[in-house]
This record gives C-alpha cells, structure tokens and sequence, in this order.
C-alpha cells in the first residue's frame, strides 16, 4: 500500500472551505462545521489540514469545562498559561493578533450541552477573528442548530459523504500496489459502504493474498473465495 | 553568533553571580569580547547587573569599573542562546502529525507520519529515531509508537549530541 494522503472530494470540500473563512474582511463569519458518520476520514483530513498550514487542533474532552479548554488553546498556540482566566483570554487575544491560526475543535457534540463553552468559543471568535472549524458527528449540526447565535456564524457546513463508485475506484487506484478488476471494485464498495477505513482493510487483504502473483489483477474470487 | 553560543552555555552553567573575567577564563574569549556580548544580553533583559559600590574598591585613583552578572529567567535564557529552528519544515509537519495523532487517538505510527504530514520515508525514520532516543517517544506494540513527554507544539530540538 502507497503511503499517499488521497484528498477525496469530501477532503476538498474541507479544504475549500476552510479557505473561505480564513480571509480580512471585516463583519464577515469565519466559523466552519464539519460532520458525517464515523470512519470517513474527518479527523485524518484534519490532522492533514493542520500538519501542512500549521493550524491548531484541540480534541473535546466530554469533562472539559470553559477555562480548560482556555487553557489548552493557549498551550496549543505556544504560550504558558497565566493563572487568572481573564488574562488567559487576553493571551489567546495577544497570540492570535501576532500570529493569526486556524482553531480546529473535533468531537465538538461533546460540547452540545454546554453553553458556556460553546458562548466562549463563539467571543474567541468574535474578538480575535480567527477561523474556527467544528468538528462532529452526523447529527452535530442539529444539535448546535439550538444556539442560533452560534449556529448563524457558521458560513458553511460541510458533509463528509461516503465514497460513489467512482471514488472508491480512484482511492484504490491511487493508494493500492495492485490492480482491482472491475467487478472487485463493486464487490469492495459494496461491502465497505463507501467508509474509507473499511475499504483500507479490504485493500490490505487483497495485497497480502497477491503477494504470490503482484501483476495479475485481483478480481472477486481471490478476496472473498474463504 | 558561535561567540553567542559559547558564553551564553557557559553563564547558563554559573550559578549566582559571575563577572566579566570569570566567563572569559572559563571560556578562553578575550575579556573584551565577553563584555559586549553580557552587555548585549544585558540589555535584551535575560541578566541582571550590579555595579561594585566604588567605596568597596579598596584601590587609590578611580575604582575600576566592574560589574556583576546574574541570570534573570534561567528558562528565557536558554530560550536564547538554543538554536534557531526554521520553521513550517517537513520535521515540523512530522511533529504536528505525531502530536495529534497521539494526543488525538492514543498513539501513532510511521505510516501516519508519511501520509499525513507529506514527509520522505528516510526523513521520518530519522526523527523518530531520534525522539525515541531523546525520550520523547517510546514504541507500544509492533509498529506503535507513543508520546511519553509532550514538549509542547514547537518541535523539540533533536541533535546529534542526543544521540551520543
């Protein structure tokens, strides 16, 4: 298997809107709400976003309180963390003004039921300006959708879907070492349902069974004849 | 820079105070040399300086002008005088992915710093290496590895001198 980052359309989906928030103009949102089922790559895609634009990732922690998260944006962006909370919001205001960066929050359904987090992230983001990306479940933006005032700062959000015929087919093009006939290719996004991390093990399993004849194709029989 | 870097390793080792002569006996610098460079940490803050009361100075004629010197932030200092990494580098990529993935799901491995930080193989072999050997790393299981010490999102300064 190629180690390759494939950027599948939901991949650039994000990548597109990410851009879209990070801009200058003034009265402008720069919030973004990433969902879609697990497995299909959201926090990899963001991993990879912030690897290579040097944004900062925070994962929700379902104890997490306001002034922790605080804590860790402010460790994430470089700094030690002053003792009061007020300073610390001072710092993250300071940090982002001398070096603007994207803030990028998974699991953010944690967050769902705690208001004063969500209100803190939302002046973080009316103060500083800076992008932040939310990061859930399928059903986070419905669950986010009861703070009108945060959801309304949201300027786009975006589905990760689970790869088409098409998708699955240039993903194992581009990531497998061997060839996949075409009935196998059906057979594949039929049995991974579009879910990346599942079509990753299918992929595996053909390559360990063609390691004895690497250049003859690998059709239906070979992966599913046990 | 080099003349930097040689007193400034030496002051960071001093502990109270040191004048100008003591750094330049420790060091084999010329004294005058050693003074502009204390003078110039000096004023960026990082010493502090007291100046010898004249009535101390037991000497005829005018008391000579010696100062003392004294580390102001031991942390700040070693700020300074550590070398400059470049930054947005494939090892910065490398380190981000690392810290994420392990912050994140628990644990990393090689492949993810490949894929997802767009690093050469050869590149990511080596500063694995050298995190594992630094002890900011340790492997878990075949092909795992996990971040034992969690330095923070600049990357950690890996040298040769680690792996001795």
């Amino acid at each position: 298997m190629k180690n390759i980052f494939v950027n599948t359309k939901s991949v650039m989906k994000l990548h597109d809107g990410i851009s879209n928030i990070n801009h200058k103009l003034k009265g402008v949102e720069r919030m973004l709400l990433v969902t879609g089922e697990p497995g299909l790559g959201k926090t990899e895609a963001a991993i990879h976003y912030a690897a290579q634009n040097g944004a900062i990732m925070i994962r929700t922690l379902q104890l997490m309180t306001g002034p922790w998260l605080l804590r860790e944006i402010v460790k994430e962006l470089g700094a030690a963390p002053e003792r009061r909370i007020s300073d610390i919001f001072d710092q993250i205001v300071d940090l982002q003004k001398t070096k603007p960066r994207t803030i990028i929050l998974d699991e953010v359904d944690r967050f769902a039921e705690k208001t004063e987090i969500l209100e803190t992230i939302r002046d973080i983001h009316d103060v500083c300006r800076c992008p932040i990306v939310f990061i859930g479940e399928e059903m986070a933006d419905k669950k986010l959708m009861r703070y009108r005032r945060l959801y309304r700062r949201f300027v786009d959000v975006i589905r990760f879907e689970k790869l088409d015929r098409e998708g699955v087919e240039q993903f194992i093009k581009k990531v497998s070492d061997v060839k996949f006939e075409s009935e196998a290719i059906d057979r594949v996004l039929n049995e991974s349902g579009g879910k990346i991390s599942e079509i990753i093990t299918l992929i595996h399993r053909a390559e360990a069974i063609s390691r004895t004849n690497p250049d003859k194709p690998i059709g239906v029989k070979e992966i599913w004849k046990g | 820079m080099e003349r930097l870097k040689i007193i400034g390793e030496v002051v960071l080792g001093e502990r109270g105070y040191f004048t100008v002569g003591k750094i330049a006996r420790e060091t084999g610098i010329p004294a005058a040399d050693v003074r502009v460079v204390l003078d110039r940490l000096f004023r960026a803050g990082l010493l502090l300086r007291l100046k010898i009361d004249p009535q101390f100075a037991t000497l005829r004629g005018r008391p000579p002008a010696k100062f003392l010197y004294q580390k102001k932030n031991k942390h700040n200092f070693a700020e300074k005088i550590a070398p400059k990494l470049k930054e947005n580098t494939a090892l910065d990529r490398a380190w981000s992915v690392i810290r994420n993935k392990s912050r994140l799901e628990g644990s990393f491995t090689v492949k993810d710093v490949i894929t997802l930080g767009e690093v050469g193989r050869e590149n990511a072999r080596w500063f694995i290496k050298n995190l594992r050997r630094a002890g900011v790393i340790a492997r878990r299981g075949y092909r795992e590895w996990i971040l034992v010490k969690d330095p923070g999102p600049k990357r950690p300064y890996v040298s040769k001198k680690i792996q001795d």
